[in-house]
């Protein structure tokens, strides 16, 4: 007979044995898939009690002034971005995001996306369409066809059938075209389209782009090489503000394929976090074997440095939605978007600026301002200094002659009713009506390579233009969100090591 | 003598081995959160485990001292 303190000691054992069990489980998650679900149904004061007394595995949603809650209500969004974290014990290769929602948005905010953090460098997310306005309720006095997911809108009769209109696009490219421009697209996967340029028309150019301004942090180009290879050179600045070593990158891609990079590593001797700017550091980056073409140009760095002088053998260079120009000096710069969105971090920063001719003052640091320039074409940007980061879904340059997209246009907020498309064709399921006019949409994408820390990923719901402060655009209600993350279970993991 | 268990168990052997129960949940918390950061906060409330830990300690003291 065991004395009480052997059994009595068994019990525990084996209950904590059973906790770590528990834990073990989760972590691999055998089955290969993990869902996480919040209810915002629920009284407020209720949730916030936390009668569970656990952690949620979707964080609480942030920035906090841009969210409310009712007493017993759903999530009000009254701002965007809102950010929530996502709790996954293990990586997983995809992820579906089921969202139940009522919008309540305008013509000024039509679209409606959620999507997760893929490159925190870049602070790039990969955003997927939940509503849209436009699709749902159809573009008015447009003729609509329809093919599994894909939406054509024509503005007048010309094509019968979306694969028609498919097979016309791929063959001949925008030839049915009267304007240059004349289709937008929206949530497309374009690589088997024809691109949006005939790039022949630009092999033979002169070869050479200096950008005569000091860009700060991470950006992106498109460069046009005429006459192949690369020659890259320019100065790195470290700040020396954040605590980080400053190491930076350049990536050269053709379409979505990396071909080659470099990286400058921080040798420089000044300390991080010592606020001591160093001097500027030359660099030069020569790369053979590529020919002649378009890529994309990716410099990803800490915004700790500032890269100046860039001078490169491409016919083309323009930056890619989001420039960041600092410098005494005036700067003058050209977009091909119709908006623009400009944002200061420090007082210093603070201007007027001009935008195709209307001004656009910045009084607070921090707040996202837009500015609409009620034209399509080639916009002139003029700042008395720099310091603001810009950004909209076009490209910068110093110059109209170095500014190129390649990109068909997208289908954004400012697209209607000016921008001239006669077709706009969209990937995208319509959502599914619920009880009480809620509607439930559903995104999946792969996660293999959305960025985790701290087994949390980062979810972002977005409404362009939605914006607390001014109270523009309306509102959303959120009343539930599940996030169901799948990947190979622990007996595929088992077949594929023991090679079955 | 508590009677809840099948067998007969004194308060002062329960008082320390509830003491030794939470150190070595808590102990197996915290370890789970610095390999696997957040799972275990997801299932159980850290501040509960903490409150009943000190409420084992001060009985299982509380037992000592009565027992002197």
């Amino acid at each position: 007979m065991l004395a009480p303190i052997f059994k009595i000691r068994f019990i525990w054992l084996t209950l904590v044995f059973f906790l770590i069990l528990f834990l073990a489980w989760q972590y691999i998650s055998p089955s290969g898939s993990w869902t996480c679900r919040q209810s915002f149904d629920s009284p407020a004061a209720l949730s916030a009690l936390n009668l569970s007394g656990a952690s949620s595995c979707l964080g609480q949603a942030s920035p906090a002034e841009r969210t409310a809650r009712g007493a017993s209500g759903p999530l009000l969004v009254l701002g965007e971005p809102v950010y929530f974290s996502v709790f996954s014990p293990r990586p997983f290769s995809n992820v579906r995001v089921e969202i139940t929602y009522r919008p309540h948005l305008s013509s000024s905010t039509p679209i409606f996306e959620a999507g997760f953090l893929a490159d925190k460098q870049l602070w790039r997310y990969r955003l997927r369409p939940v509503y849209n306005l436009w699709l749902e309720r159809g573009l008015a006095g447009w003729e609509e066809l329809d093919s599994d997911s894909l939406r054509l809108f024509q503005r007048e009769h010309k094509f019968d059938s979306v694969p028609q209109f498919l097979d016309a696009w791929r063959n001949r490219g925008l030839d049915f075209c009267s304007t240059p421009r004349c289709l937008a697209v929206y949530n497309l996967s374009l690589e088997n389209m024809p691109p949006a340029l005939d790039l022949q028309d630009f092999i033979g150019a002169s070869s050479s782009e200096n950008f005569p301004y000091q860009l700060r942090g991470a950006h992106q180009f498109y460069i046009f090489l005429p006459a192949g290879g690369l020659e890259l050179s320019g100065f790195l600045t470290d700040l020396n503000e954040n605590k980080e070593a400053d190491a930076a990158e350049f990536s050269i891609f053709s379409g979505q394929k990396r071909l080659d990079s470099a990286i400058i590593p921080d040798s420089r001797p000044q300390k991080e976090e010592s606020y001591e700017i160093g001097s500027p550091q030359a660099f030069n980056i020569v790369r053979t074997g590529l020919p002649a073409g378009l890529y994309r140009l990716e410099f990803r760095a800490s915004d700790d440095l500032i890269l100046s002088g860039l001078k490169i053998n491409a016919s083309y260079l323009s930056v890619i939605n989001k420039i960041w120009a600092v410098g005494d000096g005036p700067i003058s710069l050209v977009t091909d978007a119709a908006y623009l969105q400009a944002k200061a971090l420090s007082p210093a920063s603070l201007q007027r600026l001009e935008f195709g001719g209307r001004g656009l003052s910045l009084d607070e640091i921090y707040r996202q301002y837009e500015i609409d320039g009620k034209k399509s074409g080639i916009l002139k940007i003029d700042m008395p200094a720099g310091g603001l980061i810009l950004a909209n879904n076009g490209m910068f340059a110093a110059s109209a002659s170095s500014l190129l997209n390649p990109d068909y246009p997208r289908l954004d907020r400012f697209a209607f009713p000016d921008d001239g498309f006669d077709f706009v064709l969209a990937d995208y399921a319509a959502a599914l009506p619920l009880e009480d006019s809620w509607l439930k949409s559903a995104i999946t994408m792969p996660a293999a390579d959305l960025y985790r820390e701290d087994n949390r990923y980062s979810l972002m719901l977005s409404v362009p233009g939605l914006d607390a402060g001014g109270g523009q655009g309306g509102f959303l209600e959120i009343k539930d969100i599940e996030i169901k993350f799948s990947g190979a279970g622990l007996l595929d993991k088992i077949k594929d090591y023991l090679g079955l | 003598m508590i009677k809840a268990f099948p067998f007969k168990i004194n308060k002062r052997l329960a008082a320390g081995e509830s003491f030794y129960f939470f150190s070595l949940v808590l102990f197996v918390g915290a370890l789970t959160e610095i390999i696997f950061p957040g799972l275990f906060r997801l299932y159980f409330n850290f501040a509960f485990l903490a409150a009943a830990w000190l409420a084992s300690l001060i009985f299982s003291l509380l037992c000592t001292t009565a027992k002197k």
